[in-house]
């Protein structure tokens, strides 16, 4: 069944533990710069939100590239970028509403949350457990629109569909 | 190089000069952080230096650990000369600005030299520029954070305020909305040497040398740390700090007051429900679960009002006896925005009623300010003329030691401080022997790194399991008891030890015991690949202690001064749970004895060619 | 599935595929510099060059463009396939001498000095560019021109381009990083294509983000209905939501 990874905002106490653990399996050292997640802090507001690719239905990124380098993993259903086949036009960064795809900084790569393979390390490392993995069953859709209502407009395009 | 970032930049705001060294020049015998840290001022300043002149150097130093993946590495060092005590003056903060400058490439910047004009640095990676800061020179700490992060959100920005601009001694650094090195005066060296502020941003990252093993051991720090009585307390420490205090009878009242304030059970129960009726919202520094820090926001305030548990709300309240807690928000609002130390300050102020009270100072001195114990408006007034260096908070900026000399009038009598002039952290010394040779010996520039986590602090509250703390330091349940001056010593050199190696790693200090050495070791060699070997540690961290005392010796410091303020050895404590403490003069000069000896110096508290030989510092 | 030897291994693999494709699936390493797999083959740089062995008769071949039958034999690193690849790769580091990538596969196949005349080109004419520029973007900004040894990658009339979107791929992709782009301010200048483009500015940080005709083509491809956020640039898209998720519009 496909998965997504839901954020409590509640829980976040903006330390930005899944950033640096995000950066050391996929790339095997600290840099929040090579996350595939970044957490905005709103220091003035007490505010932590954790942003990072929310897997749309239907997704920009995948309708905008020339190449046809990004695909559905059949087993996650998270959107994966095929780096061979990926020509750097970067169209999927400019296209995406919420940021969700970037730049690796110093190799030429696009980098984006792939769930880890459906095992996301930030569900194992987030001290306070905010993160969860929640299977798109009738509850878990309820749940993903929810959650992504808050803050985007493209809810639809995210989540497929009208409720 | 794994770990450790490889460089240390090295400003001279003098000639305009930026340059580089390698870490890897000092990191295999001073570790990090505050290691390095003084190894550099001891290198780099010669004796007697005006602290607030161009030949005084500004350390920051981060450790191995900042700014990977362990839990609670969000550390940086600050190490320099302190205008307070004309002693090694050293604060540490957390929160994310140290990190930034390990991603950004740099273990550590050091700051030499004055510039001309107001200036404050901006670092991103390579690029290292000496920027014109007229347009934020008086602006505050946090108008400053503000404005160095517009179109550069995530820009990491340490900075002074007005009181470290003015150079008051009671000034310190401020590191984003929230952290701060708040002691020692590090805020005046920065200010004299007309540094505004140094704003980092960092995409180059840390390399790893063992990213499984990193991560595994991390998981394990984590669930030590969640086991740890303030993590579940965390939320609510805000005013349970305040009942600890008063279950372990470590707070002090007003001046150094010998009786209990009467209203104090209110003044905690007024915080408790100011708290309980506004919004609060636990926070933590880089990687920490702990979240010991807050956000809090107020009805109808605006601003960035954040909080942190470790004794800065208490001060205010205990020390100016203020019950009503929107003054207290106010004033602690008040230090964070003009950069200044709330303990220091709030220490500053009761003395300054103190000496009203008894005539020593009149109306016509203070120019019209009432300081009065409890007159919070009066007190709020008084800061923001301590900042400004206005009035008679020209003198109080001094900070308490030189203060009294400045006022004269044998006000010395009144004066409660520690060694240099530092003024004692939220802690009545009286009954708690170990920590007032803690104080009194420390010469990591503030008492707060000398005296954390003693066992004697929760000894009455808690006292099965700090009689098992103490039997495993030093062998012996009774060392736990607060009022015994036996194995105090020994205790202080562990917790002297603990906290070196914290500062100097980069780890936070707070968990750093709880989690436990072994732990912290197995993180610094997965992140750097470097084997620890306990005795290697041990010798390390001896030279970095026998190395600060080296500094202050150079610096004038004789065995006398090792000392805390007559009044605490001659007034005893009238009433509460320590009623009759006093320091006895006879035992705690034997205590210094002991612990010159543990430390391998002479009875005058040098080190001896012995000692400096095995440590490799001649 | 078709049955084929490889290398003296046996391989099974189904229609449709090159000798490139097959090799590069069951893990036997062919260097290439022109070949993408996001285009088609053209063969133009040779160096994937392999042997293979049909009926009895030997031709060397690129492998990017030898379609895999039923019952060949293919050798990738022959002794007739390592002497052929090294003479290619030693014209080719004659026309490019300061190229990295030339130089790395000269010290591999041990190539040291070239015997054909020298130049100082970076670009060695595989048509990269042409084709992801053809084919995937497909504005067709770039071509060949002229014939023999004037032969050239350029625009039409070596004039700015009406069509080049900016997005950098022919840069992205080009083996020997002949292709530079520099970003100055509110420009972005590919000097190769004689090509000068304007930059959008972001609405909210001022910076400028991407080449004004590449955000054009994103909202021609179906995006008008949700442009709102496409003249922000990515860091402030997610400041901008994460603004409106705490309730608060800037």
């Amino acid at each position: 069944m496909k998965k997504v990874l839901i954020v409590n905002l509640e829980k976040c106490v903006g330390c930005r533990t899944c950033e640096l653990i995000c950066s050391l399996t996929h790339e095997r050292r600290c840099n929040p710069a090579e996350a595939r997640i970044t957490v905005i802090k709103f220091e003035e507001k007490g505010q932590n939100i954790p942003m990072y690719c929310q897997q749309c239905e239907t997704p920009v990124c995948e309708a905008v590239c020339p190449a046809k380098a990004i695909y559905r993993d059949s087993l996650t259903g998270a959107m994966l970028v095929d780096t061979k086949r990926c020509i750097g036009c970067r169209m999927c960064i400019l296209a995406c509403p919420i940021g969700g795809l970037s730049f690796h900084p110093t190799r030429k790569e696009i980098i984006k949350c792939d769930l880890c393979k459906g095992d996301p390390a930030c569900v194992k490392y987030c001290p306070e457990g905010a993160f969860e993995v929640v299977s798109l069953d009738a509850i878990g859709v309820k749940r993903r629109r929810e959650n992504i209502r808050k803050f985007s407009s493209y809810l639809d395009m995210m989540t497929g569909g009208k409720e | 190089m794994n770990g450790y970032s490889g460089k240390i930049l090295f400003i001279n705001l003098s000639e305009n000069q930026i340059s580089t060294i390698e870490t890897s020049l000092y990191s295999r015998e001073y570790l990090g952080g505050r290691g390095i840290g003084v190894k550099l001022l001891y290198d780099m300043v010669r004796p007697k230096q005006d602290p607030l002149g161009p030949e005084n150097i500004l350390v920051f130093m981060t450790g191995p650990l900042t700014g990977t993946f362990t839990p609670s590495s969000g550390r940086v060092d600050i190490v320099t000369t302190s205008p307070e005590s004309n002693l090694l003056g050293g604060s540490n903060a957390g929160g994310f600005w140290g990190p930034e400058l390990k991603w950004a490439g740099y273990d550590g910047v050091v700051i030499k030299g004055k510039a001309k004009n107001p200036v404050y640095i901006q670092i991103y990676n390579d690029e290292v520029n000496i920027k014109d800061a007229q347009k934020l020179w008086g602006k505050d700490v946090f108008e400053t954070v503000k404005i160095l992060r517009q179109g550069n959100e995530e820009n990491q920005v340490a900075c002074i305020g007005p009181a470290g601009e003015n150079k008051s001694n009671l000034s310190g650094i401020a590191f984003n909305f929230r952290n701060y090195a708040a002691r020692a005066g590090v805020g005046a060296v920065m200010g004299a040497k007309n540094l505004k502020a140094i704003a980092v941003r960092g995409t180059k990252g840390s390399d790893i040398y063992d990213t499984k093993a990193l991560q595994e051991i991390c998981l394990e720090i984590q669930n030590r740390e969640k086991m740890m009585p303030l993590y579940k307390d965390a939320p609510s420490w805000h005013w349970k700090l305040f009942q600890s205090l008063e279950k372990d009878g470590k707070a002090f009242f007003g001046n150094y007051e010998p009786f209990l304030w009467e209203d104090r059970i209110k003044a905690v129960q007024n915080v408790k429900e100011f708290i309980q009726q506004n919004h609060l919202k636990p926070e933590s520094c880089l990687t920490c679960p702990l979240r010991c820090w807050a956000h809090f926001s107020v009805r109808g305030e605006e601003g960035a009002p954040i909080i942190a548990c470790q004794g800065t709300w208490p001060s205010i309240a205990y020390f100016m006896k203020l019950s009503d807690p929107y003054y207290i928000w106010r004033i602690y609002t008040l230090c964070q925005k003009l950069g200044l130390d709330v303990g220091g300050t709030s220490a500053v102020m009761a003395l300054a009623a103190d000496l009203y009270e008894m005539g020593v100072i009149s109306f016509k001195d203070t120019k019209g300010v009432l300081f009065e114990l409890g007159n919070g408006k009066a007190f709020a007034e008084a800061i923001e003329k301590l900042a400004k260096r206005e009035d008679f908070g020209d003198i109080l900026a001094e900070g308490i030691k030189k203060a009294v000399q400045k006022i004269g009038r044998r006000a010395e009598r009144y004066a409660v401080h520690s060694k240099g002039g530092t003024e004692l952290w939220l802690m009545e010394v009286r009954p708690f022997k170990g920590a007032a040779l803690a104080c009194a010996v420390t010469d990591s520039g503030s008492c707060n790194r000398a005296t954390y986590a003693f066992p004697d602090f929760y000894y009455r509250s808690m006292q099965k399991q700090a009689k098992m703390v103490a039997k495993n330091i030093v062998g012996k349940e009774e060392a736990a008891d607060p009022t015994t001056y036996d194995y105090k010593p020994k205790t202080v050199l562990f917790y002297e030890n603990m906290h070196i190696f914290a500062d100097s790693l980069g780890v936070c200090a707070i968990p750093f015991q709880p989690v436990g050495l072994e732990l912290w070791s197995r993180s610094f060699s997965a992140c750097t690949g470097i084997k620890l070997q306990l005795n290697d540690l041990m010798l390390t961290v001896e030279r970095i202690r026998t190395l600060e005392r080296l500094f202050n010796c150079r610096e004038g410091l004789k065995r006398e001064d090792d000392t805390l303020s007559e009044r605490l050895f001659k007034e005893a404590i009238k009433e509460g749970p320590w009623k009759g403490e006093v320091l006895d003069r006879e035992k705690f000069e034997a205590m210094k004895d002991e612990y010159y000896f543990l430390r391998g110096w002479d009875k005058d508290g040098r080190p001896t060619e012995k000692t400096l030989e095995k440590l490799g510092l001649k | 599935m078709l049955k084929i030897v490889i290398d003296g291994k046996e391989a099974e693999v189904e229609e449709g595929l090159s000798v490139l494709e097959l090799a590069e699936k069951i893990g036997v390493k062919i260097p290439t510099l022109c070949y993408h797999p996001a285009v088609g083959a053209y063969g133009a740089c040779r160096v994937c060059i392999v042997e293979v062995i049909e009926k009895g008769l030997s031709k060397l071949t690129t492998s990017c463009t030898c379609p895999v039958e039923s019952g060949i034999e293919v050798k990738t690193n022959s002794e007739k396939v390592k002497k052929t690849r090294k003479l290619i790769v030693e014209m080719l580091l004659a026309r490019c001498p300061d190229a990295k990538i030339i130089q790395d596969l000269a010290k591999q196949l041990g190539v040291e000095k070239t015997r054909a005349p020298q130049k100082n080109e970076n670009c060695i004419l595989c048509g990269l560019c042409v084709r992801i520029c053809r084919e995937i973007i497909a504005v067709d900004a770039v071509g060949f021109a002229n014939r023999g040894n004037k032969r050239k990658v350029t625009t039409p009339f070596e004039i700015q381009s009406d069509v080049c979107l900016g997005c950098g791929a022919c840069a992205f992709v080009c083996p020997t990083g002949a292709i530079k782009i520099e970003d100055v301010e509110d420009k972005r200048k590919i000097d190769m294509w004689h090509t000068e483009l304007g930059k959008v500015k972001c609405e909210r940080c001022g910076r400028y983000f991407s080449p004004v005709p590449l955000l054009e083509q994103i909202k021609k491809k179906g995006l008008r209905e949700m442009s709102d956020f496409l003249g922000l640039c990515p860091d402030c898209r997610r400041l901008v939501l994460a603004n409106k998720l705490m309730g608060r519009e800037e």
